[in-house]
């Protein structure tokens, strides 16, 4: 289906778009600087002490750079909402920072997929170490480079995913920000769990609290064992933290994560529009960030019912996600981290359009807010069937049945698939998606790539694999044949 | 180091050339259910009582996995590949039913496809199951586990009414004890100053145990060991080492160790001894003692609260056994291993234990790689070993 068929630019409208995107990318590049040196002046000493200390917070400087490459020359709802939302994260970052090395004693080590709405409930701050894994190679392709070979030099094979290599890493140099005590889990992967011990052992052997999470967390025992353990953690933080169980600002929090749901679900109804008004990272970076980083405050509400109004008001005019979209596709596996603004190349070079994508579907649940039980049940089951934990830790079903369902949903021309080579969990189903999708006719573009590294696969590799798949099997014609070859090996801007 | 052939040494060793050894003809001929497994956590008196018995799942000779890295991709580990690629030739036919755990990722994906691809789909009887064995000890972990043995049980017994109660399992439990002292008094020989025993020889007959039904074997197992009593022990001055990781369940691995002047004296990998040959709590609760010692005893790197304590158990083992240093062997691909060597290595070191790391893959290939790092491995301890004794002069 190729939704955009019809659209014509013309260019009066593209002139005034160009003055109009410049002035939005102006704002917020001016509101970026902003953020980034109010975390510097009002802990001035700490800061400053922290960049010698912890050097990744030099790259997240260059945050304003990584906004360009996302959004440089994009159009429609996306590249507002993009700006807006990375805007969003560099402020929420730079917030978390701050606070832990302000108050390093409210601070705890979480690993991601931990619930950290527990924690902020205790009137803790949590530190994501693999946030920064996540987030420096979308800065800079080369920002993880050091901390990879670090843990590489001490023995960690190169073929380990590398979001907990790269975690590993930032930990082997001493450059995780001290907390009081560590909760980690067996999520979302053995590499994941393993890392843990390193971490642990890096920064001091610091009490540590290991969440187990069943395999098959389809029944209700297995909740009720998880819950058990959540409360076994609470009690590892009261007595490892000045941390206290506060019930109602668990609850506050919990209404506040069901009105994410209830935000969430409307974007997703809205991507199925056959002119979808949201795709690509305008819909996955906020989910990611909403449902694996953050803390459902007020503020993150507000952001998120602004993007959705946006999402609305888009839709209600008939205005497709960015202009040009002729292919509707479901990314499923992450995209790569090293090539973070790959969506800005897919709209322009392509025109393609993820309505949905592996980290975003998942399962959306109220959590009834009545009884501390039933908040932590509730809790419990959005993090054991998050993306990660749901499609890498459970049975084989889950990834599969999983994609077959947004296929029927979603209705894409063709599923695109990047391979993470450090991933297991999702290579060994690649074989089987691709039987599965063949059998429904939807065509299966597999791109391979390391999530971390670009030195194992460059981005022109990642392009040309897919370029292949575009012009061999979906005969496509390049929306703009410059973007075809581009050379960004170095740093290179593009 | 060349010592005496054992006589009975043949009759385990021809049980570890084919999955379908005699032996599980033998008892398929009786009526018997053989039920494949492939870790230590999943409990053997679990798969012994009744009328089922253990296989542990191998893939001996295999040299490549053509099926299984079309299902698996390249980048799994080349255990769980092996594996999957006997299912599919068809090598497993004879299992009834496929218990794992999920151990690691590797492994769950690898006994997922024996479901997914419908593998042994002629037998409607036959069926998958994987143990959701925790990565951390505790009771409401142990509880959960128990119950979902429960379920592998009763859909054992639904299928091949297989005759698995508490009294069932309290006998198998017995019975693995009382196996478990005899085999515990051959691996002790590897202890002395001059065993009785290489480490090849034992890791042949410790390895037929898991491959054939445990009470076929006492009676070989008791000739063996008179055998080996009887012998002289023409180990002098070879280095004793402790190998450590996961899977090995090819003995020639053992033997090209052993080869370069060096005696395995102690095993702690999957398929090895160590942990293995300790006894189960008799009284109680058959499905409590059986969870509690497996969750306990277990020393894998999936494990996630015990990164400390294995090393200390390892380090203990050494002293035990006098091993004088360790190969700490990990699989291609193995992210659990792969990580405990950023912490295991420097702890072992701390210990005062020389340590060399080498990775490998299931198959027996760069024997040559092999062969080079361990001589050179030996010859710094026989280096050390001649330093120190010249220092005291």
């Amino acid at each position: 289906m190729e939704v955009s068929k019809e659209l014509n630019i013309n260019k009066k409208t593209s002139v005034f778009r160009i003055i109009r995107n410049n002035y939005v990318n102006y704002r917020y590049w001016r509101k970026n600087w902003f953020c980034m040196n109010m975390m510097a002046l009002t802990a001035p000493k700490t800061i400053f002490k922290g960049m010698f200390k912890y050097t990744w917070l030099y790259d997240l400087l260059k945050s304003n750079i990584m906004v360009d490459l996302y959004t440089n020359k994009r159009s429609g709802p996306n590249y507002d909402k993009v700006h807006m939302h990375l805007s969003f994260t560099i402020k929420s970052f730079s917030d978390m920072y701050k606070n832990a090395l302000k108050n390093p004693d409210k601070v705890v080590i979480i690993q991601n997929m931990v619930p950290p709405q527990i924690l902020h409930a205790m009137g803790l701050t949590s530190v994501v170490p693999e946030v920064a894994a996540v987030v420096l190679p979308k800065i800079d392709q080369f920002a993880g480079v050091r901390y990879l070979d670090a843990a590489e030099s001490k023995g960690l094979p190169g073929d380990t995913c590398g979001l907990p290599r790269l975690t590993a890493g930032i930990a082997l140099k001493k450059e995780v920000p001290i907390g009081s005590c560590i909760i980690s889990s067996n999520l979302p992967c053995d590499g994941g769990l393993a890392s843990y011990e390193v971490i642990q052992e890096s920064i001091g052997n610091i009490p540590i609290y290991r969440l187990n999470v069943p395999y098959d967390f389809r029944n209700d025992e297995s909740i009720d064992t998880y819950v058990e353990d959540l409360k076994g953690m609470i009690e590892f933080l009261e007595k490892n933290t000045d941390g206290k169980m506060n019930w109602d600002k668990l609850r506050e929090v919990c209404r506040n994560y069901n009105k994410m749901v209830e935000i969430e679900l409307e974007r997703w109804e809205l991507a199925k529009a056959e002119v979808p008004p949201v795709s690509n990272d305008a819909l996955w970076f906020p989910h990611y960030f909403a449902f694996n980083v953050a803390v459902a405050n007020k503020r993150l509400v507000k952001h998120h019912s602004k993007l959705l109004k946006m999402d609305k008001k888009a839709y209600k005019k008939g205005k497709i996600c960015f202009e040009g979209m002729r292919y509707r596709t479901v990314m499923w596996n992450p995209p790569p981290s090293v090539y973070g603004h790959i969506w800005n190349w897919l709209e322009r070079c392509w025109g393609v359009g993820s309505v949905m994508d592996l980290e975003t579907y998942g399962v959306m649940e109220y959590v009834d807010t009545s009884t501390p039980d039933t908040m932590l049940k509730g809790l419990g089951r959005a993090y054991m069937w998050a993306t990660m934990s749901k499609h890498t830790r459970g049975p084989a079903e889950n990834m599969i049945g999983d994609l077959l369902r947004a296929v029927e949903e979603y209705k894409p021309d063709f599923v695109i698939y990047p391979a993470h080579m450090g991933c297991k969990n999702s290579m060994s189903l690649e074989a089987l998606m691709k039987e599965e999708c063949k059998k429904r006719k939807v065509p299966f573009c597999v791109f391979r790539y390391d999530l971390v590294d670009s030195r194992v696969t460059t981005r022109q590799q990642m392009r040309e694999q897919i370029n292949k798949f575009m012009i061999d099997v979906m005969k496509a014609e390049p929306l703009d044949s410059s973007l075809l070859t581009i050379d960004d090996t170095g740093e290179g801007h593009w | 180091m060349v010592m005496k052939k054992l006589k009975e040494l043949s009759f385990f060793e021809s049980l570890l050339e084919d999955p379908k050894n005699h032996l599980v003809e033998k008892a398929i001929e009786q009526g018997r259910i053989a039920i494949g497994y492939n870790c230590y956590v999943v409990p053997e008196p679990l798969i012994s009582a009744g009328k089922v018995f253990p296989v542990w799942m191998r893939a001996p000779g295999i040299t490549s996995t053509p099926q299984a890295d079309y299902y698996l991709s390249s980048v799994i580990c080349s255990y769980a590949k092996s594996i999957l690629e006997y299912g599919l030739d068809g090598e497993y036919d004879f299992i009834g039913a496929l218990i794992f755990a999920a151990s690691c990722d590797h492994i769950r994906r690898s006994g997922q496809h024996f479901h997914l691809l419908n593998l042994n789909d002629d037998d409607d009887k036959f069926f998958t199951y994987v143990l959701d064995t925790p990565h951390k000890v505790n009771e409401a972990g142990i509880h959960w586990l128990i119950n979902d043995m429960k379920k592998a049980v009763d859909k054992l017994n639904e299928n091949y009414n297989a005759n698995i109660n508490e009294d069932t399992l309290r006998e198998s439990i017995k019975e693995l004890n009382k196996f478990n002292r005899l085999m515990k008094s051959i691996g002790d020989m590897r202890k002395g100053d001059r065993p009785k025993i290489t480490g090849t020889e034992f890791h042949k007959v410790y390895g037929a145990s898991k491959v054939a039904p445990k009470d076929m074997l006492i009676e070989p197992l008791k000739r063996l060991r008179a055998e080996l009593e009887a012998r002289e022990s023409d180990i002098t001055d070879e280095t004793r080492l402790m190998v450590v990781g996961p899977n090995i369940d090819n003995p020639e691995f053992i033997q090209l160790i052993e080869n370069q002047n060096a005696i395995v004296v102690a095993d702690r990998f999957c398929f090895g001894s160590l942990p293995g040959m300790e006894l189960i709590d008799e009284e109680g609760d058959p499905y409590y003692n059986i969870v509690k010692h497996y969750l306990e005893t277990c020393q894998c790197s999936r494990m996630m609260e015990k990164g400390k304590e294995r090393i200390e158990y390892c380090s203990n083992i050494a002293k035990e056994y006098n091993a004088e240093g360790i190969v700490f062997e990990t699989m291609k691909f193995c992210d659990l291993w792969g990580y405990e060597g950023l912490t295991y290595v420097d702890g072992i070191k701390a210990h005062n234990i020389p340590i060399v790391r080498i990775e490998r893959e299931y198959s027996l290939t760069g024997e040559g790689q092999f062969r080079t790092r361990i001589q050179a491995f030996v010859e710094s301890i026989k280096n050390k070993k001649e330093l120190s004794v010249l220092n005291k002069i």
